[in-house]
């Protein structure tokens, strides 16, 4: 392979598998945020959502 | 029904994915299909090879992504499938929704036949059925192909069971998931398949890296013409790719982002949802090259004298004569046709599920009774119109149509309508910063209100001129006016008809949140 190709080869799979890297770590660090405007409590978050279901008092 | 009887569009609660992964394995589902296999290689070694890569990624920040924010945000916000979200936004907004319905029921319709040739295929693999002559072996053994491109017939009825078998497996199973719900069907299938599809794709490139020529190949995907970026094609071709790529603008990533919890994630799952989509195509490019280096090897010509390099081509005729020259053929073909198959399937749910979703929400049906009529009227036409002789004629045609107009025009009036008429992109934007971990500033807007909608209008009007111009494929023009020009028609009829039927389900008693500006 010529060297302008292995190059653009390599920037090619750095840029997209980093940037999928870096999206991942992204939201490892950070799942979900912490803090909601009100109202929503309905439709719980995920941070609290057992495997079944909750009943809620409407 | 009277009123009375009319309940809320939620009766109970909406269904859900499980969670971040499950959703993004979903949506990765969706977005990694066949178009990753073989378009993204072709389109890339058309367009400047590796120099493709600048006008690609700036294609994919300022448009897929942002658009894929959009659907994103409505979605989300507004919690429907397509029309019942976009009802939500402003009531007339309803008719894009079916819109972008009957785009995908048309696309499903011809794309479960593209599955059902690579299951057949999967299992020609095993004996390496094709021989030597695969273009002969596809359109005539297989397909068995009227003379159609200059004669008649250009449409039988004449059934050819070796696609009719496989394509009625393809929708009984695609039935079966959609029957069984977000979480327990679609996320689980996508959930399996998704790492095998890794595995087996992976495998297939890493096999195909040390085969003789596979340098070659590699040398003709990524040796870089940077005369390319002063030409506006290539910038069209790079904007066409990451928009088609992300299955953005025509409703499927509405729906599944309207099931997902109140307080879920947005922007952060989009991002590896967008960058996995691409790490694979670029991954899959690799695979298909380095193959196509060796299959030039073995014939002792150069990379750039292969033809049928992109496409269906590529996939049952190119391959399967690639395969016929490896060692171990029979397990790479099916490897493969495998991988094939499980990406086009995911695919293939996020589009069924579209209309499924959309008619239990107006006209009050189970997800079983939805899954099962909509899967049962898109099977006998896909049966119908391709798995006769004339079938590739008709899903070439369709699939040109459909995606190249309808998408395209869908996803300007989603910008146009919600960004420049009624003004909502900066509630869409509030959305996605309220509930995500990763804000989008106020470059979103202009990427979804100016420069998204300017390069997609350049991309429309592009295509149809050279379709106006130059015809399609050499098919005779009548037959482009009724199977291409009709099936633009068609999409727009059924969107007016389904918009004036009535709602069995309350669409409108509904609070978006959260609030915004005062209102919500």
């Amino acid at each position: 392979m010529s060297s302008a190709a292995i190059t653009l080869m390599v920037i090619s799979l750095v840029v997209l598998w980093g940037g999928l890297a870096a999206s991942i770590v992204a939201i490892v660090r950070r799942p979900d945020r912490t803090e909601w405007p009100p109202g929503g409590e309905l439709e719980r978050g995920p941070e609290d959502r057992p495997d079944e279901p909750v009943e809620h008092d409407t | 029904m009277s009123d009375a009887q009319r309940t809320t569009a939620e009766p109970e609660k909406r269904e859900e994915f499980s969670g971040q992964l499950g959703f993004i394995l979903s949506a990765v589902g969706s977005a990694v299909g066949l178009g990753n296999i073989w378009r993204f290689p072709g389109v890339a070694y058309e367009n400047g090879g590796g120099a493709f890569i600048v006008p690609y990624l700036i294609a994919l920040l300022t448009a897929g992504i942002p658009i894929l924010f959009l659907d994103y945000a409505v979605g989300h916000r507004f919690r429907g499938s397509a029309p019942l979200a976009l009802r939500r936004v402003k009531r007339w907004l309803e008719g894009l929704g079916w819109f972008q319905v009957a785009i995908c029921f048309v696309i499903a319709v011809y794309y479960a036949v593209i599955i059902a040739w690579a299951l057949s295929f999967f299992v020609y693999s095993f004996d390496l059925r094709w021989g030597d002559d695969t273009v002969g072996f596809f359109t005539g053994d297989y397909l068995q192909l009227a003379d159609v491109g200059g004669a008649d017939p250009w449409f039988t009825l004449d059934f050819v069971p070796a696609v009719l078998i496989p394509l009625a497996l393809v929708w009984a199973a695609t039935i079966a998931v959609l029957a069984a719900g977000v979480a327990k069907g679609l996320e689980k299938i996508n959930l399996v398949f998704m790492p095998l599809l890794l595995l087996a794709f992976g495998t297939l490139v890493v096999r195909a890296l040390f085969l003789p020529g596979a340098a070659d190949g590699l040398n003709a995907l990524f040796t870089p013409d940077w005369a390319v970026m002063a030409d506006p094609n290539v910038w069209i071709a790079a904007y066409s790719q990451t928009f088609f790529t992300l299955s953005v603008g025509f409703g499927i990533m509405i729906t599944y982002a309207s099931y997902r919890a109140r307080r879920a994630n947005l922007t952060s799952p989009g991002l590896v949802v967008a960058f996995s989509n691409s790490a694979f195509e670029v991954f899959a490019g690799i695979g298909v090259f380095a193959g196509l280096g060796f299959l030039a090897h073995q014939e002792g010509v150069g990379v750039a004298d292969l033809e049928g390099i992109t496409g269906p081509t590529l996939a049952f005729m190119t391959f399967p004569a690639l395969v016929s020259e490896m060692p171990a053929g029979p397990v790479f073909g099916a490897l493969f046709f495998g991988s094939l198959v499980m990406a086009g399937f995911m695919s293939l749910l996020s589009i069924v599920q579209v209309v499924s979703a959309s008619f239990q929400e107006k006209f009050g049906w189970s997800r079983r009774q939805a899954s099962l009529r909509v899967g049962v009227v898109s099977a006998v036409l896909s049966v119908l119109a391709f798995s006769t002789t004339t079938g590739l004629v008709a899903l070439d045609t369709v699939d040109q149509w459909a995606n190249n107009i309808g998408i395209v025009v869908s996803a300007i009036a989603m910008c146009v309508l919600l960004g420049w008429v009624l003004r909502r992109t900066e509630e869409m934007r509030f959305h996605l910063n309220a509930v995500s971990t990763i804000g989008v500033g106020r470059w979103w807007a202009f990427c979804v209100v100016v420069l998204g909608p300017v390069v997609l209008a350049a991309m429309l009007v592009s295509r149809i001129v050279s379709l106006v111009q130059d015809g399609y494929e050499g098919y005779a023009g009548w037959y482009l006016v009724v199977m291409g020009w009709g099936t633009v028609v068609l999409l727009f009829v059924a969107a007016l008809v389904l918009t004036r039927m009535r709602w069995r389900v309350e669409p409108d008693v509904y609070d978006a949140w959260p609030t915004f500006g005062g209102k919500s």
